[in-house]
């Protein structure tokens, strides 16, 4: 019966339709303010920009101005269309300049780009004493105008899908908590009662909306408990003064209709706290939330262009590593000492995160990612084996993986143009400490100590998650972050932000493909990002659907010690691919493409064998995927 | 507890951290732009000077006897609105040049030698110095060496301080925040109303025993066998409840 499980497709539904209302009102507030009234873009922009290039214009017309007062002619100076070109080149706030005589004609001029409209709007004279014998006329730009046009929007956009996201989660964890499983204990109670069970009634939380139900059921059993009380009562005082037994074959007959029913009541009662592992959602969040600032920041600890592709692979293959060591070591104390793992994983990470502040060299930064790559999935995996809760319940494991790549990273993107890149880490770093102890108040009902077991997996389980993060890490940090956007965080927040939305759409169809064509989605993206000119918010929406699709088609084995390794590998394997094109000289982006290729082929391949061989593991599935 | 209130504290929660975090991010967009123009222009201004002086120098000129740099640094000062005062420094740091006379042959101040050892390869070092920001870029000879340092001292009020377009966007926001926390508001208190409305008449099906049956919410899908249970057990009950006092009677 599914309709009763946690993963009820209306709630999904519901909160999916909730959180698109709730992007869609902060949008159109974010709209409201950059159309109506001065847009915010020209908010001074265009002046200051005017202001640079008239600098640039009195540079040049200083140079030209001595240069006539030499006696050499205007229409014969030597060198100008390269000196101009070379400004042009150097200065992007410039578009074309042109040197004219006294009367406005021109007699050089360059453009950015051949064909474009030469459209003047700043003037400096030309003098040689106090007569005035030509102009410098620049055509601005007004790229900066033009690139704060664009982070605004992107702002406000991200915005919304953060609120989209954040209220979607948050109100699916409300359903799922006070709707869905009190309703799945309702139905249980209700058909406990229909079988005559009138004892292990389970009322619904005080703040569940299915309280009043609660009530109503409460009334249509409490009398016949009261009843049958009496009956028991009246029984045992026949019985009590009965004392020659000779009504006890007639009692005994009386009663005997009603030993088709249990009136006694439950010796525990039912625990019905949420679980507790939704407290570490936010912090996982924040420490996931440095994602876009990662790339970004190796990159530009190096000033060398090559090198910056080391850089990139030493923090993000750092990063990888501490999973695979915090992993082994939640499976090593998380059985004994789970809270512990919790709490130092998270405090491991906050350190981790805020020590950025102070690091300048790309090596101490790596060893920064080990820790908090390790102290991240300590936690995350100590949770897991103490509670079991998203090994049990995938839809909860779906909310936890958009939380961590969706909600997080948005959020640090903001952060990061808000307080900067630097303040921003310290700024996560402490809130991440803040929140961890938080963490420790709440209680973990162990449930399930089976997380951990290494099953037999199908190919799928672990190559589909590892290629599906291997090109949206290439796609989304090596390439955006690491190059593309390094300096542009609210773009950044965007992009994870479209990929995250994408991410969640599989939930909402009841068809669930295999996790092969998610992993195969995710590198045509990238493919289509590296062979066509693609605008980047096509291609990680696109990115984000592929590794959501997998995730879908693994459900609750995505939470298994092999798709985690899968993950762990691709994190790894993208950052190695990026340090690797330092020596082979291709292209990052390409060079991933082309080797998630090859591995997409190999698990294509290990599908069609497998399906030819018997099977060696009755039940199981031989291709692991459908949900 | 009313539905309304959970969800309503949802979302208004999450617009109201989405809009702080949308608003915040639009000022310091705009204040990242300015600083960009203002970076834009420094950076040119630099580079062209620098260019000048090393041209004179790859003509064989030493440093200290470049007289027409002069005039050329207080064509600047004077074309660049906010620039009090343009250095020349010699590789020890004493001022070759200047446009503020009173430097001339002064070393210079702790705080810029700082600046100076900790700048990063390539790119000019900068400090903030008794209200002014100081910016400057090493002038290199030939063979790479560095020669000296040219450094433009700019009023501190060029350099946009943190936030200072918080205020006036916040306030044009102000209004349009309002109306997207009503909307989320409303939003919020028909969601919850329908919610608990409905669980509500769920609730008065079940005390009246009626409508129960056939399709709609799984929550009564266990109700009819559960009504028909009871109402049997009560038959019975009473039934045995009657036989019983039948017997007591007897006693």
């Amino acid at each position: 019966m599914a309709v009763h499980l946690s993963g009820s497709d209306r709630s999904t539904r519901a909160a999916a339709a909730f959180g698109f209302a709730v992007a869609l009102i902060v949008a159109a507030v974010g709209a409201l303010m950059l159309t109506t009234g001065d847009r915010l873009d020209r908010s001074g922009l265009r002046f200051a920009s005017d202001e640079v290039v008239g600098t640039i214009g009195h540079s040049i017309g200083g140079l030209v101005s001595r240069a006539v007062e030499l006696g050499i002619p205007l229409a014969d100076l030597y060198g100008v269309d390269g000196y101009l070109q070379g400004v042009i080149a150097a200065n992007p706030e410039v578009d074309g300049i042109a040197i004219t005589d006294a009367d406005g004609k021109a007699l050089f001029q360059q453009t950015r780009r051949a064909g474009v409209a030469f459209d003047a709007t700043v003037t400096v004279p030309i003098r040689r004493g106090d007569t005035v014998v030509g102009q410098i006329a620049i055509d601005p730009s007004y790229g900066v105008a033009t690139m704060v046009r664009l982070r605004l929007v992107a702002a406000a956009l991200a915005a919304s899908l953060f609120a989209g996201l954040l209220a979607g989660l948050w109100y699916r964890i409300y359903r799922l908590e006070l709707i869905d499983l009190p309703r799945a204990r309702f139905v249980a109670s209700s058909r406990a009662v229909g079988r005559g069970g009138f004892a292990d009634y389970t009322p619904p939380p005080e703040d569940s909306p299915l309280r009043p139900l609660g009530r109503a059921a409460v009334r249509l059993i409490v009398p016949v408990r009261r009843q049958a009380r009496n009956a028991a009562a009246l029984a045992d005082e026949i019985r009590a003064i009965d004392v020659t037994k000779t009504f006890s074959g007639r009692v005994d007959a009386a009663l005997q209709p009603l030993a088709a029913y249990r009136f006694d009541h439950l010796r525990q009662p039912v625990r019905r706290h949420g679980w507790g592992g939704w407290m570490a959602l936010p912090v996982f969040a924040l420490v996931e939330a440095a994602r876009p600032l990662v790339a970004g920041f190796a990159a530009d600890r190096i000033g060398t262009d090559p090198l910056t592709e080391v850089a990139i692979g030493l923090a993000l293959s750092g990063d990888a590593l501490g999973r695979l060591i915090g992993v082994l070591a939640a499976y090593a104390i998380a059985l004994w000492l789970p809270r512990a793992g919790v709490v130092l994983g998270l405090l491991v990470a906050a350190a981790g995160t805020a020590a950025t502040f102070t690091i300048h060299e790309t090596l101490p930064f790596a060893a920064a990612r080990i820790a908090v790559g390790f102290g991240l999935w300590l936690s995350a995996w100590s949770l897991l084996a103490r509670t079991g809760g998203l090994a049990r319940r995938p839809w909860q494991g779906a909310l936890l993986l958009v939380a961590l790549w969706g909600i997080g990273p948005i959020l640090g993107g903001l952060v990061a143009e808000i307080l900067g890149r630097r303040t921003g880490f310290l700024a996560l770093g402490g809130a991440i400490a803040a929140l961890s102890a938080v963490c420790l108040l709440q209680p973990y009902r162990p449930t399930s100590r089976t997380v951990f077991a290494w099953r037999p997996a199908a190919a799928s389980d672990i190559l589909a998650p590892l290629i599906a993060v291997l090109a949206v890490t290439a796609w989304l940090e090596v390439h955006l972050s690491g190059h593309v956007m390094r300096d542009n965080y609210a773009g950044m927040a965007l992009q994870f932000g479209l990929a995250a939305t994408a991410m969640t759409l599989p939930w909402l169809v009841p068809t669930r493909l295999p996790a092969t064509a998610g992993a195969a989605l995710a590198v045509a993206a990238v493919w289509l990002a590296v062979l066509t000119p693609a605008p980047a918010f096509l291609v990680s929406p696109i990115a984000g659907l592929g590794l959501g699709l997998v995730w879908a088609a693994l459900a609750s084995r995505t939470y298994s010690l092999p798709a985690a390794t899968g993950m762990t590998l691709g994190l790894l394997g993208a950052g190695a691919l990026g340090g690797a094109s330092f020596w082979t000289g291709a292209d990052p982006l390409t060079l991933t493409a082309g080797i998630a290729t090859a591995a997409l082929a190999a698990l294509a391949a290990n599908a069609l064998i497998s399906k030819r061989l018997p099977r060696s593991a009755p039940g199981h599935t031989a291709t692991g995927e459908g949900s | 507890m009313s539905v309304s209130r959970p969800v309503s504290l949802i979302a208004v929660t999450t617009t109201v951290v989405a809009l702080i975090l949308s608003v915040t991010t639009m000022a310091r967009v705009l204040e990242r732009g300015e600083v960009s123009l203002r970076d834009a222009q420094i950076g040119f201004v630099l580079a062209d000077l620098d260019q000048t002086i090393e041209r004179n120098l790859s003509l064989g000129l030493p440093l200290n006897e470049l007289q027409p740099i002069e005039r050329i640094l207080e064509q600047t000062v004077a074309n660049n609105s906010g620039l009090h005062a343009i250095e020349v420094l010699g590789p020890d740091g004493t001022a070759l040049y200047s446009t503020d006379r009173g430097a001339l042959g002064e070393p210079i101040p702790p705080a810029w030698q700082e600046a100076i050892n900790e700048r990063l390869p390539g790119r000019p070092w900068r400090v903030e110095y008794l209200e002014t920001v100081v910016i400057g870029t090493s002038i290199e000879n030939d063979f790479g060496m560095t020669a000296g340092w040219i450094t433009m001292i700019l009023d501190s009020s060029v350099e946009p301080k943190p936030g200072h377009h918080l205020p006036g966007i916040a306030l044009r926001a102000a209004p349009y925040v309002v109306l997207g926390i009503a909307a989320a508001l409303v939003l919020a208190i028909v969601l919850g109303g329908r919610i608990g409305h409905h669980f509500r008449q769920l609730a008065r099906r079940l005390d009246s025993q009626d409508g129960v049956t056939g399709p709609g919410d799984p929550a009564i899908r266990g109700l009819p066998q559960a009504i028909a249970t009871s109402n049997r057990a009560k038959q019975e009950i009473d039934a045995t409840v009657d036989t019983l006092r039948r017997i007591d009677s007897e006693i």
